[in-house]
């Protein structure tokens, strides 16, 4: 445990003096919040016409949740934003190490690599709530001027779902630095990946075969629906999970391959 | 970054791209553009990288390290199959935590007890152009509640063949399917989901009886003033259709679902009328279509239901017929009260050619819930004395002023069941001439199913988010607009940036 601490406290404080996170995460800020003013003004005048065309109808009064709404598309958009932030934070986790040649020091040190692994895995992980924990001021805003006040679980959830699905991108983009020691390949590798999750997001909705259905619920993207909405499935909880297991495993794997490698 | 490395990165992509355009060929179903796009570039690229690597490849298969190799992609492997066993398990078995406070997206007991039991698979189908998203995620927690729910999209226009072999006529409808048994459903609410899911998975049909014998509408007549229409339409809808004379049967068989008197010329016998009577006391479903210048003799009926029929001919002046090719002796009706058979008819019309007044009597009984079904427009008035060639017109004190009511709906609780009865002033709205306009062959349909309704139909009303509205003034929304998109990315961008300068 020490151990782990030990390296995640280096890997972060790596992250606050690189040039890339911050500006990956002034990015990702910058769109995001333009996005949430976007959705949120859109959705305000949504609600006009809502009550408007109630009013024509005579169909007398009907209900319209700004925020609920708001806050649904934003975690659908984020989670298709992150898909091309986060390997910005990943790809030079191993790679970095690897060309520097700090990865045969790591390897020598009494560290285990199961610490290693885990320290950094923790480290771009805390960078990421860092990240989300800034969106949520978003969210404040509309809270105070919202009439009544919209109810805090749903919007908890959904970030448990953008949490637990950028964990995943998170081990994925690890597994894939620690393949190579060039940082743009680990990039692009990421990438290539996110991309085709997304594609399988967008490819497999009208399907209705068995194998559509598996595609369906492989595709990370497509579970973030539920969590935006306020309902968790704990099939997406498994999901998410096992990735990252996945995702840490073959790290771990990649990294001890790198012993006997050029042997 | 040398030549190898590149092509190792290129072969990578090379392979992901060839996987991921497989995936789709698989998903879609189709070899279409973009499938051959990514497949035919990937492939390119996989094969450059491997012949550039050729000898790096030929020197791995004899190191001492491939069998090492060998061995994690083995731990891999069974890594992988791990996690896909527990995945399985856990798609099998998941369970659904509903955290919107109206419970927005977790469905009724009822239903979940319904799901529970099913014990065929049952697919829900919509046909329109596009798929309705609230639809499809509706399903997606019937889903999630038993595994025999499949739901399916269907544009008719690109699949007309399957659009036929379920007798889709319009668009946007949606259906239940269970084995060869076809549902349609109103709406789709929850209760209207799950009714037809018990209606489909139903294994007994019910039976709608037509009374015969004073000369009604009959089943078989082509003529245009015939029922054929009406009962193809019952036989899609799953019910069996048939015909009796209460004369012979001197009962009213004990398999009726529902018994309907369409528009007798002649008055019923005083005993069929006792039998209509007393299969009413035990709880029984009638249908009674009255014209005007008829005797059906059901006063007895009508007397204790509390059902009043006038002696009169509704005229209709609002000229709205007009546009239908009708004239004033076909009344319409736009105003309908809030029942279960005209749920969805706000704004709509229907069509009664001759007809007569049905409404509530004053002297009810207390027992009965009367419903006044069918309202004509104010342009409207019964007319009491209809003359052959004669001047139509509004006479004060004899005629009465429109909205007239020329149908009710009643029900009474009989012990544990529900007698039910819907008398409406006119036969002629449903036979083949007339069925097709606006929403005449619905108004039908949809009595028959209420009455043949049964008790174990779930009614659940529509979850309803809250409403919440967010009112920013113009100036708020600019500062929100610069705090949320200006202010905070600077900040990070200039923490940045002095952290550089710092170290620099």
């Amino acid at each position: 445990m020490k151990n782990i601490i030990a390296v995640f406290r280096k890997e972060l404080s790596l992250y606050f003096v690189s040039p890339i996170a911050y500006v990956a995460i002034g990015v990702f800020l910058a769109i995001m919040g333009y996005a949430f003013h976007i959705i949120l003004t859109g959705v305000i005048r949504e609600s006009f016409e809502h009550s408007m065309r109630a009013a024509q109808m005579g169909g007398g009064f009907s209900s319209f949740d700004v925020p609920a709404i708001v806050m649904q598309s934003f975690f659908g958009f984020m989670g298709t934003i992150l898909l091309f932030v986060i390997p910005f934070l990943t790809m030079g986790i191993y790679a970095e190490e690897r060309k520097r040649g700090t990865m045969e020091l790591l390897m020598t040190s009494p560290l285990k690599d199961s610490h290693i692994v885990l320290g950094k895995f923790l480290a771009t992980l805390t960078l990421f709530l860092i990240m989300l924990a800034v969106t949520f001021l978003y969210y404040m805003a509309m809270y105070i001027f919202s009439d009544p006040r919209p109810p805090l679980a749903p919007t908890l959830a959904g970030y448990l779902g953008i949490l637990l699905f950028g964990a995943a991108l998170i081990a994925i983009g690890h597994f894939l630095s620690s393949l190579t020691e060039n940082q743009i390949i680990a990039a692009v590798l990421t990438f290539a990946t996110s991309i085709m999750l997304f594609l399988l997001a967008a490819g497999v909705q009208d399907s209705t075969t068995a194998f559509g259905e598996i595609l369906k619920y492989l595709s990370l993207l497509n579970h973030l629906g539920d969590f935006g909405k306020g309902v968790i499935d704990t099939k997406s909880l498994v999901l998410y999970v096992s990735f990252v297991v996945l995702g840490v495993f073959l790290t771990l794997r990649s990294i001890d391959s790198l012993r006997w490698r050029r042997a | 970054m040398n030549k190898k490395e590149l092509f190792k990165a290129i072969g990578y992509l090379g392979a992901a791209l060839l996987i991921s355009g497989a995936f789709r060929y698989y998903a879609f179903e189709t070899w279409q553009k973009w499938e051959k796009i990514m497949v035919g570039a990937g492939g390119a690229l996989l094969l450059l990288s491997l012949i550039v690597n050729f000898a790096e490849i030929k020197a791995v298969w004899s190191r001492r390290s491939t069998k090492l190799g060998a061995n994690t992609v083995t731990m891999t492997l069974a890594v992988i199959a791990i996690l896909g066993l527990l995945n399985f398990l856990g798609y099998r078995h998941s369970k659904r935590f509903d955290l919107s406070e109206e419970k927005l997206y977790s469905l009724s007991d009822q239903t979940k007890q319904i799901l529970s039991n099913l014990k065929q698979d049952v697919k829900i189908m919509h046909f329109d152009k596009q798929d309705d998203p609230v639809l499809r995620e509706r399903v997606q927690e019937y889903k999630a509640l038993s595994r025999r729910i499949s739901y399916e999209f269907v544009d008719p226009q690109e699949k007309p063949d399957v659009a036929q072999q379920h007798k889709i006529t319009s668009f946007n409808q949606t259906i239940v399917v269970a084995g060869d048994r076809i549902e349609r459903t109103e709406g789709i609410e929850e209760q209207d989901i799950t009714n037809a899911i018990l209606k489909a998975t139903r294994n007994q049909t019910k039976i709608v009886y037509f009374v015969e014998g004073h000369q009604e509408k009959s089943l078989t007549d082509s003529s245009g003033e015939g029922y054929r229409a009406i009962e193809n339409a019952l036989k899609n809808e799953n019910y069996e259709v048939k015909s009796v004379n209460l004369v012979t049967t001197n009962q009213v068989p004990s398999d009726a679902s529902v018994l309907v008197v369409a528009g007798p010329k002649q008055g019923l016998f005083p005993q069929e009328a006792s039998m209509i009577a007393k299969y009413l006391d035990e709880g029984g479903k009638v249908m009674l279509l009255v014209d005007p210048d008829t005797k059906p003799q059901l006063d007895e009926i009508f007397k204790k239901w509390g059902v009043e029929v006038g002696d009169d001919t509704i005229i209709d002046v609002s000229g709205v017929g007009r546009l239908f090719g009708t004239g004033p002796a076909v009344p319409m009706v736009s105003q309908y009260g809030s029942h279960q058979i005209t749920r969805n008819f706000q704004g709509t019309m229907t069509f009664f050619p001759l007809a007569r007044s049905v409404k509530r009597a004053a002297d009810a009984p207390s027992d009965v819930m009367i419903t006044e079904l069918l309202n004509t427009s104010a342009q409207s008035w019964a007319e009491t004395d209809l003359t052959l060639g004669g001047q139509v017109e509004f006479t004060e004190g004899k005629d009465t002023k429109g909205p007239i009511s020329l149908g009710i709906v009643a029900d009474k609780k009989v012990g544990q069941k529900q007698a039910r009865l819907v008398v409406i002033g006119d036969s002629d709205f449903a036979t083949d001439r007339y069925v097709g306009m606006q929403r005449n062959g619905d108004l039908f349909l949809n009595s028959i199913n209420w009455l043949a309704g049964d008790e174990d139909l779930i009614s659940v009303r529509p979850k309803e988010a809250k409403d919440r509205r967010v009112t920013l003034t113009q100036t708020q929304q600019n500062l929100l607009a610069f705090f949320n998109y200006i202010f905070l990315p600077l900040l990070v961008l200039g923490a940045g940036v002095s952290v550089w300068w710092r170290r620099r």
